[in-house]
């Protein structure tokens, strides 16, 4: 049997197993390592199984998952996000539909300190909804709002998905990190423009506005101030190239540390729940992260990357992107973003990079990929955990949702048309 | 069977903490390193190093608590619409690869730590030797088979309850599809 079609037997089984609820990243470790044993030998792969898991792990690169995790857990646990809300509802709510932008405000601003979609939409919804409620928003807009600003959790940097996905490619981290904030911007932007189109469009989706004393608008600036300090001091650091990745993750879990000891949030079973919440995260992601090594040397000898590569490389470069693009659509109609991440990214990164495509571009697409397939039905995780956390129905929020998802598709295509976006704050860098 | 499992939770989750406070430790270590090389012109040697083993601390100490705590997740989306029974099978099925996959690993990272102790392997800058490492990560594969085999006694007690409660007549047919089934 060739290799390509044993290759071809092992995606195959390991779609079954994924869709037998086998846990994704054990799914990855079964056939990666069966694989490798028809194709080269049991002893090689065995003994793999040995060094992938240590060697992996044992890799100062991957030390910064962990303390951009902490970080954001920190945070969540000092009542950030409603802070957050109520900062920028206080600036934003004399608009029409103010509260559904500034929950979208919020969600980037909780972004740019949490590297986590749940973690955000898990604040976010427990803080914006209730009061969206309050002012007689529509829930289909009040789901909506949330769930798709939500998604900006690992858009706007830190992000552990642009962290995993600079671990499998071996692009700078540093890079992918800052790569994420125009982006970001942009897609908040997008987020928040939609949300007002909505409303202009249909009024009784948002009743009423709120028009804050100055007095209330100054207030807020104390409860929002620690965001842009974390997030300049972290990754300000990581651009100037005052320190590694790793490092402004440390730097901004300790700032999000006496951030939340001075605003006098500090409690140790709270500091207790985030590093235990960190340690649990770090080894679920690291469980995936060798699945996709040892899935990743399985295919490889497969000779399978090198075999779509003839194939496609012939392809016009924007047809190669919209054929991935369709990729990512579809898989994102059923499968988890992590495994559609590390299995996509190493069938589909050596072709990129072969076709003459940044890397740093393509992680940052791939993300705003991933979050088209966060909120797309019927596994959307994003929009069942709004509907699990806001108990508002799933139906509801894949409504509320499309607008927002329209917005998300658009920038995705706008950063595949114009990859200066992406590329030109990491370029800077570089120099 | 309820404690039996509370057992296992807990365990996994004591173990986490060590997990938890060498998080914090890293941490500390680094910010002190970045402080002192940037203000003070003295960094902590060997912080990188100890970074890393670190890491590698706090994922294996962490497996079993993030198995306990559901965080490995499956795709659900077809497994949902399968019949009660075979979803019961299907549990007590996945328990036993996952425990076979685990196991082999264990024993190939011990093998893999008995090479790099016999070649005495140690980290550039303090010199620290790394098999002692590859041991302890051996043990927290082995906290996670524990754990797998907890959930494979919950698992095969609970297919065996629901076997006998259907040969009995105890179980409505409409719970095939309602999940009645006590867990």
């Amino acid at each position: 049997m060739s290799p390509e079609l044993i290759g071809l037997i092992g995606i195959i089984a390991l779609f079954v197993l994924m869709f037998l609820k086998v846990p994704i990243g054990f799914s990855m470790m079964i056939v990666g390592a069966v694989g490798y044993a028809v194709i080269i030998s049991p002893t090689a792969a065995a003994a793999k199984l040995g060094t992938d898991l240590f060697n992996n792990t044992h890799n100062y690169g991957l030390t910064v998952i962990p303390m951009f995790t902490l970080m954001g857990m920190i945070l969540g646990h000092t009542g950030l996000g409603s802070d957050l809300f109520k900062g920028f509802n206080a600036w934003l709510g004399f608009i029409r539909g103010g509260l559904a932008i500034a929950t979208i405000a919020t969600c980037a601003a909780f972004a740019a300190v949490s590297g986590s979609v749940i973690a955000t939409t898990a604040t976010i919804a427990n803080v914006a909804v209730p009061e969206m409620r309050k002012k007689h928003y529509h829930d289909t807009l009040n789901a909506g709002c949330v769930a798709s600003g939500s998604t900006l959790g690992i858009l706007i940097p830190p992000s552990s998905v642009l962290i995993i996905y600079g671990l499998l490619t071996e692009e700078s981290i540093g890079q992918l990190l800052i790569g994420g904030v125009v982006p970001g911007l942009i897609t908040a932007g997008l987020l928040a423009l939609t949300a007002y189109i909505v409303v202009r469009i249909k009024p009784e989706m948002a009743p009423e506005t709120y028009k804050a004393p100055m007095k209330e608008k100054l207030q807020s600036i104390k409860l929002i101030w620690p965001v842009p300090v974390i997030f300049l001091i972290s990754m300000g650091g990581i651009y100037l190239g005052y320190f590694t990745p790793t490092e402004g993750g440390a730097i901004g879990a300790f700032v999000a540390l006496i951030v939340s000891i001075i605003g006098k949030r500090f409690s140790w079973k709270g500091f207790g729940d985030a590093l235990l919440g960190t340690v649990r995260i770090v080894a679920m992601l690291m469980i995936l992260l060798i699945g996709g090594v040892v899935f990743g040397n399985f295919l490889s000898v497969t000779k399978i990357p090198q075999w779509l590569g003839t194939y496609f490389i012939e392809l016009p470069p924007f047809v190669l992107m919209l054929a991935i693009f369709t990729c990512y659509f579809i898989a994102g109609f059923f499968m988890d973003a992590m495994a559609i991440l590390i299995i996509f990214t190493g069938l589909f990164y050596p072709l990129i990079i072969q076709a003459g495509y940044s890397g740093i571009w393509y992680g940052v697409v791939t993300i705003l990929m991933l979050l088209i397939g966060f909120l797309t039905p019927p596994v959307g995780i994003v929009a069942i955990v709004t509907s699990g956390i806001t108990k508002i129905k799933l139906e509801t929020v894949f409504k509320g949702v499309i607008p927002f998802w329209i917005a998300l598709v658009l920038s995705t295509f706008l950063m595949i048309i114009f990859p200066d976006i992406v590329t030109f704050l990491p370029n800077l860098m570089a120099k | 069977m309820q404690a039996f499992i509370k057992f296992g939770k807990k365990l996994a989750k004591s173990v986490a903490y060590i997990g938890a406070v060498i998080t914090a430790l890293m941490m500390f270590l680094t910010v002190a390193d970045v402080l002192g090389r940037r203000f003070f012109n003295a960094p902590i040697p060997g912080a990188f190093e100890l970074t890393k083993i670190g890491l590698v601390m706090l994922v294996m100490f962490g497996l079993a608590h993030a198995q306990a705590e559901g965080e490995n997740i499956g795709i659900e989306i077809l497994f949902d619409k399968f019949p009660k029974m075979f979803k019961k099978i299907l549990e007590v099925l996945i328990n036993i690869i996952s425990i076979g996959l685990f196991v082999v690993v264990f024993l190939n990272v011990f093998k893999y730590a008995e090479r790099v102790a016999r070649s005495n392997q140690i980290t550039s800058v303090l010199r620290i030797p790394l098999a002692p490492w590859i041991y302890v990560s051996a043990i927290g594969v082995g906290f996670l088979i524990l754990l797998l085999v907890f959930e494979l006694v919950r698992n095969s007690y609970n297919l065996k309850e629901y076997i006998r409660m259907k040969a009995s007549g105890e179980l409505p047919d409409a719970a095939d599809e309602k999940g009645a089934m006590p867990q």
